[in-house]
């Protein structure tokens, strides 16, 4: 039964951080790759806060306010640099965030990280934990739900389409373009809470590359801007390693085994349904 | 003479970063792409010369190895990448690299396991002038680099070749009207920042080690200087480099013994610089702002 809560766990964690990336990436095509930033962001303030004696309540808030402004600077980075620019900058956020946790020892304990991180009271156990990341990971895709049925959710689909379109209707593609970045970080930031909850040890492995991948290969899997494909291809993406343990194959090659898959499905997927990430582009 | 060694340092690591730009530049010339598997590619061959030295083929042997990979990997990139290139898919075509970047990388750590190697046993090799000192792959690392970097921005500003780059990425059917065979020059540009990349990924790992994971962090800050000096102009790419080379150095090695910042510090330097920079000015130092048509 352990076994089964913690997929139950890491499907709902996963689920929670694809969720931003397939608005940004999939609805929207804005390539945000900062997720994992956003999530160890979270992830490290609560535990710190909640070390130096701070509530629960208000450990989160520090967290989620800390993830806010991050995101404020994304956005202006969206704001000022074009497409790919933004992408390869936020690529780098990562490398630089990495390396500001292995660095700044007297803080993020460094390389060693921080162990003994507690959780609520009310999700002391796995079981009671693994339901609690369920629900909130159904409350993230019904908001993402909504979101692609409103005004705003076809104002994104059209951005993708042709934002210049979209300004002439009088809707500002910056702002939508603000909000959808604000809106990823903030479900990255859920979903690093929940996770180091889960896993109650923090290090600097705990986002970076690994998980961008595993995240954008979930958003380049769900293709279309749905909310069922969302949650189909985070299955999949999720349970799709654990084919690895049943080979007998050394702990030390089954991490990069799993990137490695990751990597060539993105490729695979990316290379032959192209078509249906970016709009058709007709040339006169 | 410490300000002399820090600056000596900035110009090593600074031409490592340019080495690796000017491959980027290029693909980026003729793809709009930007290709981030290229510090990957260039520990590919590194790791491919490593192989070749330690089943103890002669060095001729084990540098055609090395080629080799660089040419298949420039190769593959070309292949995986000249969809999205002809369809103008730029933002397909980046996150293509990185996951291409991510599958050598996997494999490398597959392969040979992610602990640091050496590629030269012992001391390396070093000429001195009184307190300074430089290592051998230092100095060659500086002199292949400037003088590529310079036939590299001499080729593509003043001759029609590097106009037939920058037109196939502007507009490849007018290229191909012009008896312009888009799809080849494209091959041959991976092909060749495939080879370059595989050069400065030897010279990186004869200063420091080799590891899988090194191509990655190299291959952003190239992407940083590129966006920094500017995208179109590979002259403001070569000042840039030397420029986030020699800031994070300065800082680091200067900082009080209160404050005192290890090397690690360095990506975060670069990335707050490239920030400011480029909020001050989003079209890179060296560009002016222009309408786009």
């Amino acid at each position: 039964m352990g076994y089964l809560f913690t997929q139950l766990a890491r499907y709902s964690e996963a689920a929670i951080m694809s969720a931003g990336a397939h608005l940004a990436v999939v609805v929207t095509n804005i390539f945000f790759l900062g997720i994992p930033v956003m999530s160890t962001l979270a992830a490290y303030a609560l535990v710190i806060a909640q070390n130096q004696g701070i509530s629960l309540i208000w450990s989160i808030s520090i967290a989620l306010g800390l993830v806010l402004e991050a995101s404020l600077v994304f956005v202006l980075a969206y704001l000022k640099l074009s497409a790919d620019s933004f992408t390869v900058f936020t690529l780098a956020s990562v490398l630089a965030f990495d390396a500001v946790l292995k660095s700044w020892d007297s803080v993020t304990g460094g390389v060693l990280g921080i162990a003994g991180v507690t959780r609520p009271e009310f999700i002391a156990t796995l079981a009671r934990l693994a339901w609690f990341q369920f629900g909130l990971s159904l409350f993230v895709l019904l908001v993402e739900y909504i979101i692609l049925k409103t005004w705003f959710g076809r104002a994104l689909l059209a951005m993708k389409e042709n934002k210049y379109i979209v300004e002439s209707f009088g809707l500002s593609a910056s702002r939508l373009g603000a909000a959808v970045i604000i809106i990823s970080s903030f479900f990255a930031a859920l979903a690093g809470i929940v996770t180091v909850w889960r896993i109650q040890f923090l290090d600097p492995s705990f986002g970076g590359l690994v998980l961008l991948i595993q995240v954008m290969t979930i958003a380049v899997v769900a293709a279309k801007p749905k909310v069922r494909w969302l949650a189909a291809s985070t299955l999949i993406i999720v349970l799709l390693p654990e084919i690895l343990r049943l080979l007998s194959l050394p702990p030390t090659i089954i991490g990069h085994l799993r990137n490695l898959l990751y990597a060539l499905i993105l490729l695979v997927i990316i290379r032959n349904i192209s078509s249906n990430l970016l709009p058709q582009k007709r040339f006169i | 003479m410490f300000l002399g060694q820090i600056i000596l340092n900035s110009l090593v690591l600074g031409t490592q970063v340019l080495l690796l730009a000017v491959p980027l530049y290029l693909v980026y010339s003729v793809s709009k792409i930007y290709h981030l598997a290229l510090g990957a590619s260039g520990m590919a061959a590194a790791y491919g010369l490593y192989f070749g030295l330690s089943q103890g083929w002669p060095l001729s042997l084990a540098i055609f190895l090395a080629v080799l990979v660089a040419l298949i990997l420039g190769l593959v990139s070309y292949w995986l990448l000249e969809g999205a290139a002809r369809k103008k898919q730029t933002m397909l075509g980046l996150l293509i690299s990185l996951a291409l970047g991510i599958v050598i990388e996997s494999l490398l750590s597959i392969i040979f396991g992610t602990d640091s190697k050496s590629l030269i046993s012992g001391v390396l090799p070093i000429i001195s002038w009184g307190e300074l000192y430089i290592t051998i792959p230092g100095i060659i690392t500086i002199v292949m680099g400037l003088v590529s970097a310079a036939i590299f921005a001499l080729l593509i500003k003043k001759t029609p070749w590097g106009r037939n780059l920058i037109g196939i990425a502007e507009n490849d059917h007018l290229a191909a009207s012009l008896n312009i065979n888009a799809s080849r020059i494209r091959c041959g540009v991976f092909m060749a920042a495939g080879l370059l990349a595989g050069f400065i990924g030897i010279m990186t790992v004869m200063n420091t080690a080799l590891a899988p994971q090194t191509g990655f962090p190299l291959i952003i800050l190239a992407f940083i200087a590129l966006l920094i000096g500017g995208i179109t102009d590979i002259r403001g790419t070569i000042a840039a480099t030397y420029l986030i080379a020699l800031i994070p150095e300065l800082i680091i090695n200067l900082s009080s013994s209160k404050w005192s910042l290890s090397t690690n510090w360095k990506m975060v330097i670069v990335f707050i610089l490239a920030a400011l920079i480029l909020i001050w000015r989003p079209q890179g130092l060296f560009i002016s702002k222009s309408r786009i048509d």
